[in-house]
């Protein structure tokens, strides 16, 4: 027995009190986002050795243990990065999904009320009630749908903010992960745990990969790399920056790192997420709003401008849609609207005579311009048509007592250079069909009409089929219309004909099959091309006398809004699979899918991360009650060795005074 | 291995299971609130595809139903408008009967003259009816006055001129089939059963073969031009023939006969078709020969042959006039002849080879009268406005009476028509009706919460949530802290 034994007591002293200040550091941090519980290793110090007995010599606090899983922390890392962009993404949709605002001012309930308008203007097409009606549920569609597109611009714009604010946040805990790295390495060298910072190194990467979909690998003296898609975004002490750069050709944002050309592909954490939702699908859901626009656009004006308002047809009319460019191709500079190689046919009506002429044009996008279209159409007596170069718009001019129009009427008289006879023909009737056609009519029998037995006019169409064959001798009154079919009607006035002679007319269901009308924006119900800037036509706005509600000009006729009213329910979307609601409604059901269908996985991934939290917690977690047992049996530890040191001090004193 | 719980994990665990019934009971809250489960696309996916879809044929059918309500309206009014023209023609025609077989004194035809002019005024008010501000005989131009009505000096309706559309109007009532509400007045009021031409007169005019466009009652003026006589006799037509001969037709239609008594031409008789012979001497050189049936030539006796006896071959050139002497036409004495009116292009196909004499026929275009002409004729022809003989005005009634019924039963057969379209309408709607309760039933199911299931999950969302707290509070309460000391 020697004074060494005053050093055993000290030791259990001292490593009572390491492991007392250890149960403090844990209760401290109990709740400390990313700590994990430290446990202080006690040992036994080599005994000494005296006589043949291994004397122990007390105790020594070896290592302070950080009570971790890896396996379990690489789990968890993985699962938050999911979770985290499943919400990111959740979050960016259920935006999306509100900003779409079903039910009253829903696209679908507005698309409703205006086909509803077309209707109810159709019961009674002369009312000009009925036709701002109609104007202002047009107007509110179309305000909607800028709306919607300047929402989801404003959502993505928002979202472009996040994705630097991600960015952000990602290149600053790389630089912190670097240069805790350091701090690691340094202590490692010296063979010191670096528990705590070693906590805060594993919950910056924990933040980070609730920020990006990282890989961690083990890297020298318990440094750690970190690497985004193959880039090294921490390599030891080393930290890299990414970048947000936008793909100048297909407008989606990407990222890369350093001074890399490569693009990396972010698809976890918040980051990924948002990538996800600003490249595909806010951009898509904004062009398929463009094809909503422009499908509804499209449809409509290409019957609205083919129709006639209260007033007839036009004296002037200007384009209200721009080409690109006026001496090029019009396939070149028109993007936004299909065209096709055909004819527009054109109506010249006299407003003194009412004798109306019908012409048409040919156009081949290919090959001709606006300015050839503007040539061609002045090439028709009594029209006039420009093109202002600037704002690459067509404008058409009637001459003086004359109007004009693209309803395809047919002629007052057909031409009938080939009939010899003094019988005055006419020509009335509005042609049904859809489709253009020219039909002939040849004289069967010569006399005169209203008298001759067996004198008869046959009508056959373009492809020679006979139509009918209807008597105008013996009979007939002259100058009474036949109804040919269709719509078509003929008569003949008193008169001579001749066996054989004959006359034609085209007969047109579609006077514009190039489609220019709509390109030009002449006499169009809507404006604009896409959907941020559709409106209603400026020139309508405060005319709705104007709606091309009529195929005769009649007053109380409604047979384009017929027409109109029959978009609904055809396949004008989609390379001609769904209607315009369809589409619509396709378009937010897929949304209703997604949001769904995310809200259940982050249900799920949120009871995934729970239960590893929970295990987590099990292995790192600290218990106040744990904690407080172990503070108490160090205490009596402390305890029992100043009680060891204060015998040994008796002992000795004991001993002292024998002496 | 057993888990190490911890204060955290049980913090943890109460937060997140609280959160999550908090989630679900606001859910239930506002479905409660609302009404309805479904508010955002997410709530239901696929029901609310099916609800837009819902909602796009819900929206067409109450289109298509508005539709057919004002269709109905419109037919309603037209069809109530032609029932009283069909009075005012069955009105007309009772007057009609009375006039040919009541008392005919001119104080009583006067009195149904004055009756038949109400009828009149009665028609053109119906035919200019409006329902909802528009015209309902104007076919399509439903802004335009359909009918004018012309009046004589005497304010009296003389005919009424239709500025209404040939173009009917129509309403649709389905995606594809559209219902005509407005036809045009001018096939409702006028009668497209056109007959033979019906001449009275003495001129010898008759109806050619061709077909007339004509309409109601009509003139033909025929008036002599110039008498020629053929070779031998040496008479010649006087001064006053041109102006004053009533007797036209080809060469040998009408003869002179002469006989030179004196035989040096100096004096005689002549006659005309046979009549009673007139003394003349050759200082006549307008003398006023009379035929058996008052036809009259004015012939110049100065250059009679001298002893000539025998009988002369007249040729009589005249012309005709369809429109009250507008434009005359050269007659031809040819069996179809074509006679435009000035006034209107319309044609009448006379036959024109027995036209004897100068004068005014009367021309009844029979089947071809539209309603206002048709009552026109029919007060005119009571009071004998065309002076006709007792007999030719009463057959002339007749005709009118019969024109009369064809006109009513016109009308009948388009009330019947609209009336058909009326029940088309009628079904249509109750169809309408049936799926549109169909559909609003339908997105009520998908659509709308159920209401008593709501109040048990909310009840039991709620019990859920309360246990979940006193049991989080309960356990957080433990601490060894408590037992220690």
């Amino acid at each position: 027995m020697g004074l060494a034994n005053f050093s055993t007591g000290l030791s259990g002293l001292q490593a009572s009190q390491r492991a007392l200040e250890i149960v403090s550091h844990n209760v401290a941090n109990a709740n400390t986002p990313g700590y994990h519980r430290q446990i202080a290793h006690l040992a036994t110090r080599r005994p000494s050795e005296l006589q043949n007995l291994a004397i122990g010599t007390g105790v020594d606090v070896t290592t302070v243990r950080r009570m971790v899983s890896e396996f379990l922390e690489g789990l968890l890392r993985d699962g938050e990065q999911t979770r985290s962009a499943t919400g990111t993404m959740l979050e960016g949709l259920r935006q999306l999904e509100g900003i779409l605002q079903p039910g009253e001012n829903g696209i679908d309930k507005l698309l409703n009320d205006f086909f509803v308008a077309v209707e109810e203007l159709a019961r009674k097409p002369e009312d000009l009630g009925l036709r701002r009606i109609l104007l202002v549920r047009g107007a509110a569609l179309t305000n909607r749908i800028r709306e919607l597109d300047g929402d989801i611009t404003g959502l993505a714009s928002q979202l472009e903010l996040d994705l630097k604010n991600s960015i952000a946040e990602i290149n600053a805990r790389a630089r912190r992960i670097a240069e805790i790295n350091v701090l690691i390495q340094r202590s490692e060298v010296r063979g010191i745990e670096a528990n705590d910072l070693k906590d805060q190194r594993d919950q910056l990467i924990r933040e980070l990969a609730q920020l990006a979909d990282v890989r961690v690998s083990p890297g020298e003296l318990g440094a750690k790399n970190v690497l985004i898609d193959g880039g090294l975004l921490v390599g030891g002490s080393e930290a890299s920056d990414l970048r947000l750069i936008r793909n100048p050709i297909s407008g989606r944002i990407e990222v890369k790192i350093a001074n890399s050309e490569t693009v990396l592909s972010v698809t976890g954490g918040r980051l990924g997420a948002s990538l996800l939702v600003y490249n595909d699908r806010l951009k898509p859901f904004l062009a398929a709003l463009d094809d909503l626009a422009r499908g509804l656009a499209h449809s409509v004006d290409k019957i609205h401008s083919t129709g006639l308002g209260l007033n007839g047809g036009f004296d002037f009319v200007s384009g209200v849609r721009a080409v690109s460019d006026i001496g090029i191709p019009l396939e070149q500079s028109v993007k936004d609207w299909p065209l096709r190689p055909g004819r527009l046919f054109i109506s010249i009506s006299s407003t003194t005579t009412g004798q109306r002429e019908l012409h048409s044009i040919t156009v081949d996008p290919e090959v001709d311009s606006l300015s050839d279209v503007a040539n061609a159409i002045s090439a028709i007596p009594h029209l006039q048509a420009v093109v202002d170069p600037q704002l690459g718009r067509l404008q058409i001019i009637a001459e003086p007592g004359y109007r004009f129009d693209f309803a395809g009427l047919l002629p007052t008289q057909p031409p009938v250079s080939n009939m010899t006879g003094s019988a005055v023909v006419g020509l009335g009737g509005v042609y049904e069909g859809s489709e253009n056609d020219e039909l002939t009519f040849t004289i069967e029998g010569s006399g005169t009409v209203g008298l001759s037995p067996g004198l008869r006019v046959a009508v056959t169409n373009s492809t020679g089929g006979l139509i009918g064959s209807f008597s105008i001798g013996a009979g007939y009154e002259p100058n009474t219309f036949i109804e040919v079919g269709k719509g078509i009607k003929v008569k003949f006035s008193s008169g001579t004909v001749n066996n054989g002679e004959f006359f034609r007319t085209p007969v047109v269901g579609n006077a514009d099959e190039v489609g220019l009308l709509v390109a030009a924006g002449i006499g169009t119900f809507f404006d604009g091309n896409s959907a941020s800037t559709l409106d209603i036509n400026p020139e309508l706005k405060n005319a709705p006398e104007l709606i091309a509600a009529s195929r005769t000009g009649i007053a109380g006729e409604g047979r384009n809004l017929q027409r109109i009213i029959r978009i609904r329910n055809e396949p004008v979307m989609d390379n001609n699979r769904q209607t315009l609601e369809q589409f619509y409604s396709e378009l937010v059901g897929n949304l209703g899918i997604e949001v769904r269908t995310l809200e259940q996985l982050k249900n799920g991934q949120d009871l995934a991360i729970e239960r590893l939290e929970a295990e987590r917690q099990s292995i790192s977690g600290v218990d106040p009650n744990e904690e407080l047992v172990s503070m108490m049996q160090f205490q009596r530890q402390f305890e029992m060795s100043a009680k060891y040191i204060s015998i040994l001090n008796d002992v000795l004193e004991s001993l002292v005074n024998i002496l | 291995m057993d888990l190490r719980v911890t204060l955290q994990t049980m913090i943890q665990r109460a937060l997140a299971n609280t959160r999550r019934q908090t989630d679900r009971l606001g859910v239930l809250q506002e479905q409660a609130v609302t009404g309805k489960k479904i508010e955002a696309p997410s709530d239901d996916p696929p029901a609310y595809v099916q609800l837009l879809g819902l909602r796009t044929s819900l929206g067409q059918l109450s289109g298509h139903l508005g539709n057919v309500q004002v269709a109905e309206q419109t037919l309603e009014a037209q069809v109530a408008s032609l029932r009283q023209v069909s009075d005012i023609l069955s009105k007309a025609r009772q007057l009609g009967q009375e006039a040919l077989h009541g008392s005919n004194d001119k104080a009583s035809l006067q009195a149904i003259a004055m009756e038949i002019e109400t009828l009149l005024e009665r028609m053109a008010d119906q035919a200019n009816q409006k329902h909802l501000d528009r015209f309902l005989f104007s076919g399509a131009s439903v802004q335009t006055m359909p009918f004018e009505v012309i009046k004589d000096d005497h304010g009296r309706i003389i005919g009424a001129k239709y500025h209404g559309s040939t173009q009917e109007a129509d309403v649709p009532v389905g995606l594809l089939s559209n219902i005509t509400t407005l036809i045009s007045g001018d096939e409702i009021f006028e009668s497209k059963e056109r007959q033979k031409t019906f001449y009275t007169g003495r001129t010898g005019a008759k109806a050619g073969t061709g077909t007339d466009s004509g309409t109601g009652l009509g003139r033909l003026s025929v008036r002599h031009v110039a008498t020629t006589y053929a070779l031998g006799s040496g008479v010649q037509p006087g001064a006053s023939s041109a102006a004053k001969d009533s007797i036209i037709g080809p060469l040998g239609a009408h003869n002179l006969r002469i006989i030179d008594d004196s035989g040096t031409g100096a004096f005689g008789r002549v006659s005309l078709n046979g009549g009673g012979e007139i003394a003349f001497t050759n200082a006549d050189v307008d003398l006023k020969v009379v035929g058996p049936n008052g036809e009259v030539v004015y012939v110049d006796m100065s250059a009679i042959v001298p002893g000539f006896n025998g009988t002369v071959a007249i040729q009589s050139d005249g012309e005709m006039s369809i429109d009250d002497g507008a434009t005359w036409s050269p007659i031809a004495f040819v069996q179809d002849q074509i006679l435009a009116d000035s006034r209107n292009g319309a044609v009448t196909h006379v036959d024109s080879r027995e036209i004897r004499r100068v004068g005014v026929d009367e021309i009844e275009y029979i089947g071809a009268f539209d309603a206002f002409e048709a009552l026109v004729a029919l007060r005119d022809d009571v009071l004998n406005k065309r002076e006709l003989s007792a007999g030719e005005n009463a057959q002339a009634l007749s005709r009118r009476m019969a024109e009369l019924e064809r006109i009513h039963n016109h009308v009948l057969q388009l009330v019947g028509e609209q009336s058909a379209r009326l029940a088309t309408l009628d079904g249509l709607k109750k169809q309408y009706e049936d799926k549109k309760l169909l559909l609003e039933k339908a997105a009520a199911e998908v659509e709308g919460a159920d209401l008593v299931e709501l109040a048990i999950k909310l009840q039991e969302q709620q019990t859920l949530l309360a246990s979940a707290l006193a049991a989080t509070a309960r356990v957080l309460q433990v601490s060894l802290l408590d037992f220690l000391r």
